[in-house]
């Protein structure tokens, strides 16, 4: 059963992250990189590494996110 | 063509690693098969073996901490903490060499979101300290540590930058005490180090045991690199945040 949810968990990780290379508006691709992250976090938290999964979800959803959204403002939104 | 040369790059090597997950690695829950070492008196054991057994012991014995990885980030290999902080450390100094912030901050535009935003972030902002404190100070009892709560703690003063535009932010927590909390979670680092001299242990080895296993000042060794850590991560996540977006001009 957990294995049928890793493998769900990690092909929605490898669809997130196929998604942000594809859209076009680079605002879309940062909002699906945090999907990914969050989807990330939680394979962690099954992998049994709890800390990992904190650190990540505050990083890749909260922190890069800001600087992301950051660098796009002060360049092009559009690739 | 840039972009289909890099999905067909990211695909490969996604297949890669499934690849390598399904042909080489231990099954799903499986303790991995150790390769064996041959000690002086002729017994194998294991490498892994006297961290695995001796971190969840009472103090004079073990560390007195319940967690092997906690153990190993903070006890036995806190010198690669120390490296993790010097990283952090070296991108806090770049990005300050590359932006400077003293007075482009005036220019900044406010430009805070709406009332809706506006009540939710500055209800949750304290709570979010909160957890972050508990991060950190129980970082040696509980997953955690002094990077994710650093880090939560920044988040928290992201989410009311992001509400309330930066000036406001910067009034709360300015740039000075980002720079003071960094310098001195560095300094506290090395400093708990060194005091390892005078109890003799080596170098950021633990010492300083008050109580049995899973007490709270069972380690007060860990509790202050926890701090020390936290007030650093904190403090350079923020002074890194404050410095991209005042300065290279644009509003926020």
């Amino acid at each position: 059963m957990e294995n049928i949810f890793l493998n769900i968990l990690l092909l929605l990780v490898f669809l997130f992250y196929f998604i942000a290379v594809l859209v076009e508006d680079l605002l879309y691709s940062i909002i699906v990189l945090t999907a990914g992250s969050t989807a990330l976090a939680v394979i962690f938290y099954i992998l049994q590494a709890p800390d990992i999964a904190l650190t990540q979800a505050a990083v890749g959803t909260a922190v890069s996110t800001v600087l992301l959204v950051n660098a796009v403002n002060k360049t092009r939104r559009k690739e | 063509m840039q972009k289909k040369l890099a999905l067909l790059m990211a695909v490969m090597v996604g297949l890669l690693l499934i690849v390598g997950i399904y042909s080489d690695a231990p099954s799903y829950g499986a303790f991995p098969d150790r390769p064996l070492l041959e000690t002086e008196d002729n017994t194998l054991h294991s490498i892994g073996l006297p961290i695995l057994e001796g971190t969840p012991q009472s103090p004079p014995d073990g560390l007195g901490v319940p967690n092997v990885v906690t153990g190993v980030l903070w006890g036995y290999r806190a010198y690669d903490t120390m490296g993790e902080a010097t990283v952090l450390f070296t991108a806090v100094v770049s990005v300050s060499m590359l932006g400077s912030h003293a007075g482009l901050l005036s220019i900044c535009k406010i430009v805070g979101m709406t009332a809706i935003v506006k009540t939710v972030a500055s209800l949750l902002t304290p709570f979010l300290f909160l957890f972050g404190g508990y991060i950190i100070f129980y970082g040696h009892l509980t997953p955690g540590g002094g990077f994710p709560g650093g880090v939560i703690i920044a988040a928290a003063m992201v989410l009311l930058l992001l509400a309330y535009g930066v000036r406001f932010a910067c009034s709360k927590i300015g740039f000075i005490p980002c720079e003071l909390g960094e310098e001195i979670g560095a300094i506290m680092i090395v400093v708990i180090g060194i005091g390892g001299f005078f109890t003799g242990t080596y170098f950021l080895q633990p010492m300083l045991y008050f109580g049995g296993l899973g007490d709270l000042l069972s380690n007060v060794q860990m509790i202050l690199l926890n701090i020390a850590v936290g007030l650093k991560v904190a403090g350079g996540m923020l002074i890194i945040v404050y410095t991209l977006i005042s300065s290279f001009g644009g509003e926020v």
